[in-house]
């Protein structure tokens, strides 16, 4: 294994797949890389980075692992007297105190409700959520989210200026969009998901919701 | 016409091995999927009928398949490699179709998951679960649908293979199911089977230590091959050793061995499938990548 | 997508359903993209690969010889076995067919066998001895919903092009000669299944996975080129009105005809 004073840094990202060598320099290992014999390698499909000392995959694919802090979307699948079973599509379930939301919540409500806990065995309790009413729900692979977040916010903030609509994202890959161009915000959001691993995102999807911008579209409001 | 020491009866060199196509993604509802074409290109032929005898003699020694009478004329399937080598014996010919004979698996894997049953969870690690099925038109004579000892077996062995090399760890109590179906059959289902699993779950996002390649080797009519076809498996001296390899150290996560063989051979064969299974590692490597191509260009 | 996630959809479904607006703003009557691959299996008599807007369907045709059954002693015999293979969705568990399986081949099997698309007497080796068994099994790989119409394009495509095995003769007994063909299997018709999702009270053909989930009643219409009707099965829980049902049946041949020029064209 190479020592070096700086890992030397790759201009760009790269592609990586499982078992595949990141680097051979000493590092710091971030997420998504192990090492075996002396080399870093990547564990899942996603691009590869060393940045600052540290090498990371960055993950194209998964599923959702409750972390402290995260602001997820929840589906309520269970009543019960302490609190509420919550669906947040991850292997993991997810409880609600009756005291962490406002209100009366059913079967089938939809929150958005923060991480508070996560136990050894990776079961999420939730804090300060609120019941969202009507919209629509759709789901991205969740390591994809930083993407439609974007950089300072400046990708959902483009979406939610372009079709007017209201739009939540979850941390567990579920988003909410309710009102304004429904169907165009959609349609957006499933691009910049599909496209994840490129770069010259945020001009395409501008370029994107200009092209369709003219097109008629029924708001979910008016199904109300 | 005589033909060469070194070709074997579809063709290809002792070492060659036959054609893969990998695509990564292909299911929707699976949270990884693959599918995998392992076997031979061929094409179908057509020659006069007062040949067959001939071509009978042929398909003794070739690889060669008669498909019966289409019109006046007979129809031969014949692997694309032999071709050239038997066309003095085949006389005049018409290709009418192009064909495929091998292997064909579809992949899905569910999971990380919720265990269901829920004992069947572990506190410490995700179970992986393999379930490999055929579909009874998989194989010439019709299969029952139900899976059978041979099935159960194969699933135990991919399943193991699998086990570790998943961060299991990184999962407890949750399961990750496996399922591999066989479309068609041609020797080394469990081979294509355990190839396109290991792009499914990669595919899915699991995290794991590396891809994990199969591939066959044996012997088959008096020298070592690799990746051995129905007909060579049905070989008097056949010997046939299914195996999966990590790629990026070599070790092997399944190992069976059917024949009877010398140690030298063995470890002959051994060497060939270690050397088969990196390239098979090469293919699984650009099918998830080509996946993320595939996106850029369609935009 | 996980199953509460289309549980949520349903209000969606149902809100623009009452407006007959869809949710990926097809038509009433649109079908998804149909894809259709023949003769793909290689030791299938006749085989089909079927996409149709995401659910796939792999259906491969095995001719075997058997005993005719003892009351028709001139008549071989078609079979039609499907499973919900786990792969598919993560709800189906693995096992034998269970109810939802074993309801989708027997529709799709009396949506041919009542056509009379096969003539059974053809089937016959030997009289009373000997005759054809035709299976056709259905794997379904994907369900993206809509299975009943997927799995009827590709049982009929895979059975439209079957080939029949050579037979010779080992002493008294005729036997299969693996791989040989001799002739194919003749079909007089190409039924074919079309499929209606009531929600509300509109009414919807090829129903995608969400609108599956939000349909209050589901009709599977089997019909043949002349406009006869082949089979019916109504599903779900919900009702059909008598002017429901006459206006799935005038439907139903319209639709039929659609599918039934995509087949005409792979085969």
């Amino acid at each position: 294994m190479k020592m070096a004073e700086q890992a030397t840094e790759k201009p760009n990202r790269w592609l990586v797949v499982p078992g595949e060598v990141v680097t051979e320099e000493r590092v710091k290992l971030g997420p998504g890389v192990y090492v075996r014999d002396g080399k870093v390698v990547a564990k899942t499909v996603g691009l590869a980075e060393v940045k600052n000392g540290m090498a990371r995959v960055i993950p194209l694919e998964g599923k959702y692992v409750p972390k402290v802090g995260d602001s997820v979307i929840g589906i309520i699948v269970d009543v019960k007297i302490p609190g509420y079973d919550v669906d947040i599509n991850s292997p993991y379930t997810a409880f609600l105190p009756k005291d962490a939301v406002e209100g009366e919540v059913d079967y089938g409500d939809v929150i958005v409700a923060t991480v508070k806990y996560v136990d050894e065995v990776r079961n999420a309790l939730l804090e300060n959520a609120s019941v969202l009413k009507g919209g629509e729900l759709i789901h991205i692979i969740p390591s994809r989210v930083p993407r439609v977040i974007g950089k300072n916010a400046s990708m959902i903030t483009l979406l939610k200026n372009k079709t007017g609509a209201a739009i939540l994202v979850g941390a567990n890959g579920r988003i909410w969009i309710h009102g304004g161009r429904v169907n165009l915000a959609k349609e957006a959001i499933f691009k910049i998901e599909r496209e994840a691993h490129t770069s010259g995102l945020t001009d395409r999807i501008t370029k994107f919701l200009d092209d369709n911008i003219s097109q008629e579209e029924e708001s979910d409001e008016d199904a109300e | 016409m005589k033909m060469p020491n070194d070709i074997r009866p579809d063709g290809r060199k002792f070492d060659e091995l036959r054609s893969i196509e990998i695509e990564a993604g292909v299911l929707d509802q699976a949270d990884g999927s693959a599918r995998v074409k392992w076997g031979l290109h061929t094409k179908i032929i057509s020659v006069d009928p007062r040949k067959e005898a001939k071509i009978r003699n042929l398909a003794e020694e070739y690889y060669i398949t008669l498909r019966g009478k289409e019109g006046k004329k007979l129809l031969v399937e014949v692997p694309e490699k032999i071709l050239p080598h038997i066309e003095d014996d085949l006389g005049s010919y018409n290709v009418v179709a192009d064909g495929f004979k091998g292997n064909v698996a579809v992949v899905a894997v569910h999971g990380p998951r919720e265990p269901i049953p829920r004992h069947v969870g572990d506190p410490y690690r995700s179970v992986v679960r393999f379930r490999y099925t055929m579909a009874p038109f998989s194989v010439p004579e019709r299969k029952r649908p139900a899976p059978g000892r041979r099935e159960v077996e194969i699933s135990k062995v991919c399943k193991e293979a699998l086990q570790r090399i998943v961060f299991a760890e990184e999962f407890p109590m949750t399961v990750i199911d496996v399922f591999a179906e066989i479309l068609a059959a041609d020797a080394g289902t469990r081979v294509t089977a355990l190839t396109a699993a290991s792009v499914a779950l990669a595919d899915a996002g699991i995290p794991m230590r590396d891809l994990v390649s199969a591939v066959a080797a044996g012997r088959a009519f008096g020298h070592i091959v690799a990746d051995l076809t129905k007909f060579e498996e049905d070989a008097p001296d056949a010997v046939d050793v299914p195996m999966a390899v990590v790629p990026g150290t070599e070790e092997f996560v399944l190992l069976q061995m059917d024949g009877r063989v010398t140690k030298r051979e063995m470890d002959d064969i051994i060497e060939l499938g270690l050397a088969k299974a990196k390239e098979v590692a090469e293919l699984q490597r650009k099918a998830l990548k080509e996946k993320y191509a595939r996106v850029v260009e369609n935009e | 997508m996980n199953d509460f996630t289309w549980e949520f959809m349903k209000d969606r479904v149902r809100k623009l359903a009452f407006k007959g607006l869809r949710i990926d703003r097809r038509g009433p009557l649109d079908y998804r993209p149909i894809r259709i691959e023949t003769n793909i299996y290689h030791h299938a008599d006749g085989s089909a690969f079927v996409d149709l807007g995401g659910t796939k369907v792999a259906a491969g045709v095995k001719m075997e010889i058997g005993s005719p059954f003892p009351d028709t002693p001139n008549q071989g015999a078609i079979m039609t076995d499907a499973e919900l293979l786990p792969i598919a969705n993560p709800t189906f568990e693995p096992g034998p067919p269970d109810e939802n399986a074993i309801e989708l081949a027997r529709v799709v099997d009396r949506g041919i066998r009542e056509s009379n698309a096969i003539d059974l007497e053809s089937l016959v080796i030997e009289e009373g001895k000997y005759v054809w068994l035709v299976f056709t099994d259905l794997r379904v790989l994907d369900d993206n919903g809509n299975l009943f119409d997927a799995a009827s394009l590709a049982a009929i495509t895979a059975l439209a092009t079957a080939r029949i095995p050579k037979v010779e003769y080992e002493g008294e007994e005729p036997k299969i000669v693996r791989g040989e063909y001799e002739g194919r299997l003749q079909l007089s018709e190409i039924p074919l299944l079309t499929t209606f999702v009531k929600i509300g009270t509109a009414i919807f053909s090829d129903p995608s996975m969400p609108e599956m989930k939000a349909a209050d009643a589901r009709i599977s219409v089997a019909t043949v080129d002349d406009g006869s009707i082949t089979a019916v099965q109504k599903g779900a829980e919900g009702s059909f009105t008598k002017q429901e049902l006459s206006l799935v049946f005038e439907r139903a041949i319209d639709r039929g005809r659609y599918l039934r020029d995509i087949v005409k064209k792979v085969i």
